[in-house]
């Protein structure tokens, strides 16, 4: 004890000796008595951050406790509808209740980096990285994606980490990555998320070039359900692509940001209007960055479909290694800057539909200043190759949807998409429920082969200690981070009954499995039957 | 002899002296030494920063048992916290008024006086110096 205290000593009177002087001079100012000056920029900064900080202690704890009982009272109106015996019924609120107690202690717990074991890189952006995890005490695998602050604050995403954050810890829905965990440290943001190995729309196109409309038809549809379920919680993506489309074991497919954001130049698109004529000029500086570039023997300057997709796979693995992002899956109104809404991301899925069935994003360029010169002058660049095999239904949807945003379709909702004769005889409400169109080849629950390989950079990070990382709470760096703590009930397995021996002959309902309805997005129910009848089962829903 | 010399050298402190306290967490300084509020409320919060790393007081690990003098610890830690909020509303509350922090200041002491009262963490006699305070939380 005196000894750990000894270590402990010179740390804390490092950061004492460093912060006492501003406290002192905020206790001389009170001391004289004068309020002429409110406070030094650093008292300012830490106000609003104990502000901010006091705030959102209290937001979360009346949120938490409300969920808890939503919790409780969802369990309970589904046991009295059900057919369970009473002793049963018993048995699952107590296990509710050791869940919620489970789950109290571990959002006390200090979660951190070191609570996991770090495993193979998956993805690298240019404010950070994921890869594979292990959570040491539980064993569960995680993807981790961690995200420098300094990174983040500099350029202006601050926004965009907390709302992704928001928006995954808010949104639960099978069509969506599950969030489990996050929290800071004073360098990185870190997201703990369900880890899904089956790898990502980017990399089955990779290996396949083209789908089949059949396969393409599947994937678009749960597409459609995966944004039309953002949206009914009012977010709005903005960058769909095909490396944000994930595959889980079995091929079916959520929607994340695994792209980590990559930037796009911005400072080099102020150039960019809608009234700027794309001239020959323009032409031309594209031809010539794209030195094979050759007028065909037609006279028109398309290459055939087969050169244009082996031209596009080179240059995506290329792009999928880089830390700047591509344009070609973005609205044109996100481009020009105009107010966007959420038709914005039907304009996205229209971009990836003529990608799976033409074999290169329909506005593909090797610059992305020419690619985002495309987008905005659509009119004249959205062409199908003349050796495409796109039936007369998707080229339709697909015009429908790359479009002027006030005729595109999907502004009325997705219901108006789904009604596009090309989903003729698509089962909506049963999509995640039957066998998905492509299934992956996934070995283990440590199987990377699905994405892409990249090399170790850094060092695995090491843990700032426990006591300067508290009072670096206060920094203003960190102000822009409060709040950002998030540990997801789910996290918490459910117990096993002590008294499964005697019910052996009965299928148990367990905790999980009368749940899992209620997680499925809202707009399906009114549609569908009854799904906890019939979705009862003794397995443990956290193993997939 | 030595806590309870302890307690009545830091009363005796607390009412001759209004800017200065006596700071004695038993380990790293083991006579009470004078500091100025701002150290005395660091050394405070390093001190109890401590005892909830401390394992052996806050066990992390399920199961494990909480120590028998837990309750002694926790009261500890709540005396002391109580004084921080006595020093805000006696010298700095106009200081917090400009800041427009009084709200979460009054909020934050509410559920702590709540708190240590629904449980029992803080004799009567160490609230006196929020009587008034108090009793417009908690009407006696």
């Amino acid at each position: 004890m005196e000894s750990e205290m000894a270590d402990a000593a010179p740390a804390p009177a490092v950061a004492a000796a460093a912060t006492a002087e501003p406290l002192a001079a905020v206790a001389e100012e009170g001391e004289e008595g004068g309020e002429a000056a409110v406070g030094s920029t650093l008292t300012m900064e830490r106000v609003a951050a104990a502000k901010k900080f006091i705030e959102n202690h209290y937001r979360s704890q009346m949120k938490n406790i409300q969920e808890r009982k939503e919790r409780r009272f969802r369990l309970e109106r589904q046991l009295e509808s059900s057919q369970v015996p009473r002793e049963q019924q018993i048995n699952l609120l107590k296990d509710l209740e050791r869940k919620e107690t489970e789950y109290m202690r571990l959002k006390r717990h200090k979660i951190c980096v070191d609570d996991f074991e770090l495993l193979t890189i998956i993805g690298r952006g240019a404010f950070g990285e994921v890869r594979l995890c292990r959570e040491k005490t539980s064993s569960n695998i995680y993807a981790m994606k961690k995200l420098k602050k300094s990174d983040m604050v500099v350029r202006g995403q601050v926004e965009h980490v907390r709302a992704e954050r928001n928006l995954l810890a808010e949104v639960a829905s099978h069509c969506i990555v599950k969030l489990y965990y996050s929290f800071q440290d004073s360098e990185y943001l870190y997201l703990i998320m369900e880890y899904l190995p089956g790898g990502d729309i980017m990399t089955l196109l990779m290996r396949e070039d083209t789908l089949t409309e059949h396969v393409a038809r599947f994937y678009i549809a749960e597409t459609i359900l995966a944004i039309e379920s953002i949206h009914k919680h009012n977010y709005i993506h903005r960058d769909i692509k095909p490396d944000n489309l994930l595959l889980d074991k079995n091929g079916h497919m959520k929607l994340s940001d695994f792209g980590l954001c990559k930037p796009i130049d911005c400072s080099k698109l102020s150039t960019l209007n809608e009234d700027e004529p794309m001239g020959d000029d323009n032409l031309r500086e594209s031809m010539d960055i794209d030195s094979s570039f050759s007028e065909t023997t037609n006279g028109r300057r398309w290459r055939s479909q087969h050169e244009q997709l082996q031209h596009w796979q080179m240059n995506r693995r290329k792009l999928a290694f880089s830390t700047v992002g591509t344009p070609d899956y973005i609205a044109p109104e996100v481009l020009l800057k105009k107010g966007y809404g959420m038709e914005c991301d039907w304009w996205s899925l229209g971009a990836i539909m003529y990608e799976m069935l033409v074999g290169y994003p329909p506005f593909y360029s090797d610059d992305p200043i020419t690619t985002c010169r495309k987008i905005v002058h659509w009119r004249n660049h959205l062409k199908f190759p003349e050796d495409s095999k796109v039936s007369p239904e998707a080229r339709d949807l697909i015009c429908r949807l790359l479009c002027d945003v006030d005729h595109r379709i999907g502004s009325a909702g997705a219901d108006q998409i789904k009604a596009h004769p090309w989903f003729r005889g698509v089962a909506w409400e049963k999509l995640y429920e039957m066998e998905a169109a492509f299934k992956p080849q996934v070995n283990d629950e440590l199987d990377t082969q699905n994405f892409m390989k990249f090399e170790e950079m850094d060092n695995a990070p090491t843990r700032t200690g426990s006591g300067p990382s508290r009072k670096m709470m206060l920094n203003s760096k960190d102000l822009s981070f409060v709040g950002y703590t998030y540990k997801n009930f789910d996290a918490v397995k459910g117990l096993k009954h002590s008294d499964q021996q005697r019910n052996q002959s009965l299928i148990r309902p367990s905790i999980g499995s009368i749940f899992g309805p209620a997680d499925m997005d809202p707009s399906r129910e009114p549609n569908g039957r009854d799904k906890h009848m019939h979705t009862v089962s003794s397995g443990d829903p956290m193993i997939q | 002899i030595y806590w309870s010399r302890h307690n009545k050298v830091t009363t005796e402190t607390w009412n001759l002296c209004r800017y200065e306290y006596r700071w004695a967490d038993g380990v790293q300084i083991k006579k009470p030494i004078e500091v100025s509020a701002p150290k005395y409320v660091e050394f405070l919060m390093d001190w109890i920063e401590g005892q909830l790393d401390d394992e052996s007081i806050f066990p992390q690990k399920l199961g494990t048992p909480f120590p028998p003098n837990f309750k002694e610890v926790v009261k500890t830690i709540f005396k002391r916290l109580f004084r921080v909020y006595a020093h805000i509303y006696h010298s700095s509350f106009q200081k917090i008024v400009s800041l427009k922090e009084e709200a979460h200041l009054n909020t934050c002491f509410k559920h702590f006086i709540l708190f240590t009262t629904e449980f029992g963490l803080i004799d009567k006699k160490e609230l006196a110096p929020l009587q008034e305070l108090i009793e417009s939380i908690i009407p006696y």
